[in-house]
C-alpha cells in the first residue's frame, strides 16, 4: 500500500530523542519509518565495518491506540547508509555479507564521481542519498543518473537541514533542483533526516516541498508514498534473479491468471516473491540484468 | 437554467493551520502570529514574498491556530514557507498544516476525522 | 532530452460547478443531485431571519435515523445470496469502508443501485482476479484500479461462473473492513432493524446517531445577492455568486465577517452590498446520511418557505460528501490529493429558483 514513509530517521543512542521522533511521525500520520545508521565502511583496522542494525523503538500502548483504532499498523525498517569514496569501501559493501544483509534498505552516499558512477551502474543499493547541503563535490551527468532510473534506485532528499540553517536550505534547494533537471521529478523520495521531533513535517507538507523542489504535484506525493514502497519492493528482491524475473511475467499476464514461472534461482536466496514493481519500469533492463546473474 | 463551471486554479487558497511551539506555554497573539507568517514568507523569498497578501480569517490564541487564506497562485510558495519555519524568537517551533483546500466550506466539515470508536 | 526544469508552483487543481435553474423547471437536476451524492458525512442548513428552525425543517432534523457501523466485514459477506435477496434488492443499501483511505489503501462501497465498487490497490487487483478499470488519475503508472460488480444482475448467483469468480477472488484475497452501513426498505416505513440482525450474530455491529447542533447568529450581515443573476451587476447593486459561496464558508466555519480587522491581519469582510439581519440559524448534522434525508429536508424548507413560515429571502443547505469515498455523484470516480473535497449547497430562493454550487478537488471529475 502507499503508506506514508519517512525513510531517514537518523538512529542515534539517544532513545529519548529518537523515541519522540517517532512518536511525532506517527502523529503526523506516516505508517513506515526507517532508523538509518549511517557509516564510513573500513577506517579502522580490524573493526567491523558495519554495526548491526538498530533495534525498533518501543513504542507504548497509548502512542499506538489512535493507530490500532483506524485499523492501521506502523512499520519500523532498519537502514543503512554507506559513506563510500574509494574502492576498497564500494567492496565492503557486499548485499549477500552479514551484517549488510540484515538491513531492510541499504544506501551509498558517494562523495566523488567515481563512486557515484559506480552507484548509478552496478552496486547493489536501493538508494542514492547525496550530500546536499553544500556543494556537490562533482557535478552530476544524465547518463549515470538515466542508468540508475532504469535500474530502479530511488535519489533522496533530505529536508531537515534545510529547516534547520537557510544556508544549508540554499544549497539544498539548489542541488536539489539541479537533479530534478536530469530525472525529471521520477524515482525521487522525500526524507526527513530530522534530528529532533519539532523538525519532522507532515506528510503532505513535505509533498508540497517537492513541488518547490520541482516536482509536479503528483511525483510530489509519490515521493513520500509510492517512491518509498518501490524502495521496499527494490530491497526486498535485491540480488535475488527470482524476484526479478516474476516481476515481469506477472505484469504481462492478463489479471485473473496469475501463475509465476519459477526459474531456478541463481543464488540461494529464498525471499519471497513480491507480486508488485511498484514503479519498475517495463522496459528489458532488469530482465538482462537477471540473466547475467544465472550464468 | 445557467451553468458557470470554473476548472483550474481556484482564486483564493485556504490553509488550516496550526502552530506548534517545543516550549507550550509559549503565547502569541494575532498581531504577532501575523508577524511570525511574514518572516517565514522574508527568509524564503525575500521582500517579494513579505509582500504577498495574506488574510487571517480566524485566529485562536489558545491552540494557536488559524484559517488563512491567500491568493492562489501563491499557495505553494506559502505552503512551503510554512514548512521550512522552524524558529521563532530563538524558540524551536513547526507550522502544522491541517488542512488545505480552495474552498472555505470545505473547513467545516472533515470526514476523516470522524472517528467511531466501538471500545 | 533538453535539460531545462521548470518548476510549476501552480496548486493542484479544483473544479467548482455553480448551476442557476429553477425546482419547477422539468429540465432541473436538483432531484438527481441529491440522490446521486450517495455517501453525505455532515449536512447543514442555514436560514437568515429566523431564530428557530422552521416547523417541518425541525421535524425532519428531529426524526430519529440512525446507521450501523460493522467491525471486520470480509467482503464475501456482501456477495452472500440472501444479503443480496433481503436487503440489496429490496431497499436502498448504503455502505462505505470506514477509515480507509482512498490514496493510502483499498476502499469499497456498495451503492443503492446495486452496484459494489472495489477501489483497489495494483496487487490486491491482479490477486482478486477480476475485471476493472484503472483509475482515471493516474493513467500513465497504473497503481490502482476500480472495479465494479452488479450485484441484482438476475445471473449473479451461486453457480454462476461470475458469481464463483467473484467469490473465489474475495476468498482468495480475504478482504475485509469496517463498513459504515444505511439502509431503507422500500415501501414500507419499517426500521432497518432487520439488516442489523443479519450480521449482528456474526459480527461486531454497533448503533449510531446522527450527531446534531445548532447554532445561533444574531446581527449577521448577509450579502444581498439577486436570484436571477450570478454574476456581478454593473453598478455593484449586488454580490457574486462566487463572492457568496465563500461567505457561507465563512460563516459555516465561524468566522466572524461583520467587520474587517486591521488590514494587516486580514482584508476580508462581508462581501458589499449587505443587509443586516437580526438573527439566523444554523442546524448541522453529521454521521453517515442517506440521500433521502437530504432530500426530506430540501422539501422540508420549500414547504416552509411556500407557508411563509420564515421571513427569510433565502435558505441554504450544505452537503459534504466523505473524503475517501470511491464516487462523488453516481458513479463518477472520486480520489483524495491534499483534500478529498465533494460537497454541493443549494440556495434555494422564495421564488423556486435556486443556485446550485457543486465543489470538487484534484482528483475528481467535473460533477
Amino acid at each position: 500500500m502507499a503508506r506514508f514513509c519517512d525513510f531517514n530517521v537518523p538512529y542515534s543512542e539517544n532513545t529519548e530523542n529518537l523515541h519522540q521522533i517517532v512518536e511525532m511521525a506517527i502523529k503526523l500520520g506516516y505508517e513506515s519509518v526507517a532508523l538509518n545508521c549511517c557509516v564510513t565502511p573500513g577506517t579502522k583496522k580490524g573493526q567491523a565495518a558495519v554495526p548491526s542494525p538498530p533495534k525498533p523503538v518501543e513504542l507504548s500502548q497509548a502512542t499506538l491506540a489512535p493507530l490500532m483504532a483506524q485499523r492501521k499498523t506502523f512499520q519500523q525498517l532498519t537502514r543503512l547508509t554507506a559513506i563510500i569514496e574509494t574502492n576498497e569501501q564500494k567492496y565492503k559493501l557486499n548485499p549477500n555479507n552479514p551484517p549488510v544483509n540484515t538491513y531492510d534498505i541499504l544506501a551509498v552516499q558517494p562523495l566523488n564521481m567515481k563512486m557515484f558512477e559506480a552507484a548509478c551502474h552496478d552496486l547493489e543499493v536501493d538508494i542514492i542519498s547525496l550530500d546536499m547541503t553544500q556543494k556537490l563535490p562533482f557535478l552530476l551527468k544524465l547518463t549515470p543518473i538515466k542508468r540508475a532510473i532504469a535500474r530502479g534506485i530511488r535519489f533522496e532528499i533530505v529536508y531537515a537541514p534545510a529547516i534547520r540553517d537557510s544556508t544549508l536550505r540554499r544549497y539544498i534547494i539548489s542541488n536539489a533542483t539541479d537533479l530534478m533537471t536530469f530525472c525529471k521529478g521520477k524515482n525521487i523520495i522525500l526524507s526527513s533526516q530530522a534530528e529532533k521531533a519539532i523538525e519532522l513535517r507532515g506528510p503532505h507538507d513535505v509533498a508540497n516541498l517537492g513541488v518547490l523542489f520541482g516536482m509536479n504535484q503528483a511525483q510530489a506525493k509519490d515521493a513520500v508514498s509510492v517512491n518509498c514502497r518501490a524502495v521496499l519492493l527494490h530491497a526486498e528482491t535485491r540480488g535475488s534473479a527470482v524476484g526479478v524475473i516474476s516481476i515481469e511475467r506477472i505484469m504481462k499476464q492478463t489479471p485473473g491468471v496469475i501463475s509465476v514461472e519459477r526459474i531456478p534461482p541463481a543464488s540461494a536466496d529464498k525471499r519471497t516473491l513480491e507480486k508488485d514493481s511498484g514503479e519498475d519500469p517495463p522496459g528489458k533492463k532488469p530482465k538482462m540484468t537477471a540473466q547475467k546473474k544465472i550464468k | 437554467m445557467k451553468r458557470i463551471v470554473s476548472k483550474g486554479d481556484a482564486p483564493y487558497y485556504y490553509l488550516k493551520v496550526l502552530l506548534e511551539f517545543e516550549d507550550k506555554t509559549m503565547a502569541v497573539d494575532v498581531l504577532t502570529f501575523r508577524t511570525v507568517i511574514m518572516k517565514a514568507m522574508m527568509s524564503m523569498y525575500g521582500e517579494v514574498g513579505a509582500a504577498v497578501q495574506i488574510d487571517i480569517l480566524k485566529y485562536e490564541d489558545k491552540t494557536i491556530s488559524a484559517i488563512l487564506r491567500v491568493a492562489g497562485s501563491n499557495m505553494v510558495k506559502l505552503w512551503g514557507a510554512l514548512t521550512m519555519l522552524s524558529y521563532y524568537d530563538e524558540k524551536p517551533c513547526a507550522f502544522r498544516v491541517h488542512q488545505v483546500s480552495p474552498f472555505l466550506m470545505a473547513f467545516a466539515a472533515s470526514s476523516r476525522q470522524l472517528l467511531l470508536h466501538t471500545e | 532530452m533538453s535539460l531545462t526544469l521548470k518548476v510549476d508552483l501552480s496548486p493542484p487543481r479544483s473544479k467548482l460547478v455553480i448551476e442557476k435553474s429553477s425546482f419547477d423547471d422539468e429540465k432541473s437536476r436538483h432531484r438527481k443531485n441529491v440522490e446521486e451524492h450517495y455517501f453525505n458525512h455532515k449536512m447543514e442548513l442555514f436560514i437568515p431571519g429566523c431564530a428557530e428552525l422552521p416547523p417541518s425543517a425541525q421535524a425532519v432534523f428531529d426524526m430519529s435515523d440512525d446507521f450501523y457501523i460493522i467491525k471486520d466485514l470480509p467482503l464475501t459477506e456482501l456477495i452472500n445470496k440472501d444479503f443480496i435477496e433481503n436487503f440489496v434488492k429490496k431497499g436502498s443499501l448504503y455502505m462505505l469502508s470506514h477509515n480507509t483511505h482512498i490514496d493510502k489503501h483499498n476502499v469499497y462501497a456498495v451503492l443503492p443501485t446495486g452496484k459494489l465498487i472495489l477501489s483497489v490497490h495494483k496487487d490486491t487487483y491482479e490477486e482478486l482476479g477480476l475485471v476493472g478499470q484503472p483509475s482515471q488519475f493516474n493513467r500513465k503508472v497504473k497503481r490502482k484500479f476500480v472495479v465494479e460488480v452488479d450485484l441484482t444482475q438476475d445471473i449473479f448467483v451461486p453457480g454462476k461462473k461470475n458469481y464463483e469468480r467473484v467469490k473465489k477472488g474475495f476468498q482468495r484475497t480475504e478482504l475485509k473492513a469496517d463498513f459504515l452501513l444505511s439502509w431503507k426498505p422500500r415501501g414500507t416505513r419499517q426500521s432497518a432493524g432487520p439488516v442489523l440482525s443479519h450480521f449482528e450474530d456474526s459480527y461486531r455491529c454497533d448503533r449510531r446517531s446522527q450527531v446534531q447542533q445548532t447554532n445561533k447568529h444574531t446581527e449577521l450581515l448577509l450579502p444581498v445577492v439577486n436570484s436571477s443573476e450570478l454574476e456581478e451587476s454593473d453598478d455593484g447593486e449586488w454580490c457574486t455568486a462566487r463572492e457568496w459561496y465563500e461567505w457561507l464558508g465563512a460563516v459555516s466555519c465561524g468566522i466572524n465577517c461583520n467587520e474587517a480587522p486591521e488590514h494587516y491581519i486580514s482584508r476580508y469582510s462581508c462581501p458589499k452590498p449587505n443587509k443586516l439581519t437580526a438573527t439566523a440559524v444554523r442546524r448541522s448534522m453529521t454521521g453517515f446520511i442517506a440521500p433521502g434525508r437530504v432530500w426530506a429536508v430540501l422539501e422540508a424548507v420549500r414547504s416552509d418557505m411556500r407557508d411563509n413560515q420564515c421571513p427569510s429571502p433565502w435558505a441554504a443547505l450544505t452537503v459534504h460528501g466523505f473524503a475517501d469515498s470511491p464516487v462523488s455523484w453516481a458513479r463518477r470516480e472520486h480520489g483524495f490529493h491534499h483534500g478529498g473535497e465533494n460537497l454541493y449547497t443549494l440556495l434555494i430562493f422564495r421564488d423556486s429558483t435556486y443556485w446550485l454550487f457543486q465543489a470538487v478537488g484534484t482528483n475528481d471529475i467535473c460533477p
